[in-house]
């Protein structure tokens, strides 16, 4: 495979909590362009702590994304390349309005203000939720916020997408509506989540982590259907 | 639950809605200067004042009932402050009115003292609640920015407009997990509970703030913030905004 082909990169990852528990251990495994990958785990197994690595909020050594290595120098590039969308959307979205909140990354970005406008209201159309401007984000339901919240990764036209429990606190249609959406934006896709049947419909492949380490890796249909793995690693 | 109590009128419209925020913003605040250079004796300015306010209050079209409400909140402060002022001694200024029991007297110059702070902190205060009910909040926020407020203390204050109510949520959750578990607030070994929460609103606050800033590092945060174009003002709202100050100034000028 070539380098180019490659959008993420993670080599022998460790990371230990300031109490010095241990988090992640050796963890290495590789994504393609274009691939659609599920976390799944149970609480405690690492999720979070390596989605942050993969934005270089932690960083760690053994992290490349699209042949960049996650260090100080490069933040900002790995930054624009991975868009990270928080399981909370009550920390993601911490403006006034919905548009401050979308044109938060661009202005970040240094992005002219015309520019600002024109992504925001595109990634609100992708989202469907058009008009939504001038709203202020606390008023909304928990999956216009949730859409909102991967809107504002999304103006930024960040090429991998990585999402920390994208349908946790949603009713049955709104984790459909955010299945679907996953499905329709494509993309390289990495995502952490108790929700295995986003998993079935959605990933091309999981990574089951247990206590920071890597236990299986492959395809949704062997995995998810081996009831006795999965009880085994409290999936089930 | 209503969440809009900051700025719950905010969104209705009006010829002092339509305002320019940064205007509305500069004038209520040297508007609370001018008052508050009022000689107290100056009856007339202060009616003045009054008419000019309540004519904008009238122009709002803001609900009166709520603005008399919003401004009674501020009489306990006030009364706090200067309940004590009419009972000074009288010997100083103009003599006093003895009210007959236990030697207590009010003074005519303590009346004073304490009428000049009465008007100043309620015409302060209306006009300050007349900014913040016709402007919606990220307006306000915009005004000042386009005033070059540091952008730090803008970003502050938006935080603290954004979280107000996700921590009154969160207290009212916590209220409410409290009081299904028969918790009455009747009893002062239940007090400790009191203090319990609030170290643990605190403390929930404080990681949150922790997540917040992440997500906003995930989006390429630096530390600094771009600052916001100026934008031109309507010449519309400068010509109102000229008129108006000229008839604060010559009501303040009358009263030298």
């Amino acid at each position: 495979m070539t380098a180019d082909a490659v959008a993420i990169q993670v080599t022998g990852l460790s990371y230990s909590y300031p109490d010095g528990s241990k988090a992640l251990q050796e963890v290495s495994f590789q994504v393609k362009r274009g691939e659609r990958v599920g976390f799944v785990g149970a609480n405690g197994a690492g999720k979070s702590t390596l989605l942050l690595h993969l934005n270089g909020i932690l960083q760690g050594k053994g992290v490349t994304i699209v042949g960049m290595a996650v260090t100080k120098a490069n933040l900002k590039s790995v930054r624009q390349k991975v868009g990270l969308v928080f399981q909370n959307p009550d920390d993601q979205l911490f403006c006034p309005t919905v548009f401050e909140d979308i044109a938060f990354g661009l202005r970040n970005l240094r992005i002219p203000e015309d520019e600002v406008g024109r992504r925001v209201r595109e990634s609100l159309r992708t989202v469907g939720l058009e008009g939504f401007e001038k709203r202020s984000a606390f008023h909304l339901s928990v999956g216009q916020k949730k859409r909102i919240a991967l809107a504002t990764v999304l103006a930024m036209q960040c090429d991998i997408l990585v999402l920390d429990e994208p349908t946790s606190n949603l009713d049955p249609r709104g984790r459909r509506e955010i299945a679907a959406l996953l499905e329709q934006l494509g993309g390289t896709q990495v995502i952490a989540t108790h929700d295995l049947a986003l998993v079935r419909k959605l990933c091309s492949r999981v990574i089951v982590l247990r206590e920071g380490g890597i236990v299986a890796d492959g395809e949704p249909r062997t995995i998810l259907n081996d009831e006795a793995f999965l009880r085994a690693h409290d999936l089930s | 639950m209503n969440h809009a109590f900051l700025d719950a009128h905010a969104t209705l419209d009006s010829p002092l809605h339509r305002l320019d925020a940064r205007l509305k913003t500069v004038f209520a605040l040297c508007f609370v200067v001018v008052v508050v250079s009022t000689p107290a004796q100056a009856y007339c300015a202060f009616a003045g004042y009054t008419v000019l306010l309540l004519s904008a209050l009238v122009l709002s079209r803001l609900p009166v009932g709520f603005v008399l409400k919003r401004l009674a909140l501020v009489l306990p402060f006030v009364g706090a402050a200067a309940i004590f002022i009419p009972f000074l001694p009288s010997e100083t200024v103009g003599g006093g009115y003895s009210l007959g029991w236990g030697g207590l007297a009010v003074s005519r110059s303590g009346m004073l003292v304490f009428w000049n702070i009465l008007v100043k902190a309620l015409l302060g205060a209306f006009s300050v609640l007349l900014l913040t009910s016709t402007t919606p909040f990220p307006q306000l926020l915009l005004g000042m920015a386009r005033l070059r407020v540091p952008r730090v203390l803008i970003m502050i204050t938006s935080f603290a407009y954004r979280y107000i109510f996700v921590l009154v949520d969160e207290a009212q959750r916590m209220a409410r997990a409290r009081d299904s578990r028969c918790y009455s607030h009747r009893w002062l070994w239940q007090a400790p509970v009191i203090g319990q929460m609030i170290a643990m609103l605190f403390l929930r606050s404080y990681e949150r703030a922790e997540r917040v800033y992440l997500a906003m590092l995930a989006r390429g945060f630096d530390g600094s913030l771009p600052a916001e174009k100026p934008g031109t003002l309507a010449a519309r709202d400068c010509v109102c905004a000229c008129g108006v100050s000229v008839v604060v100034v010559a009501l303040r000028l009358c009263a030298l």
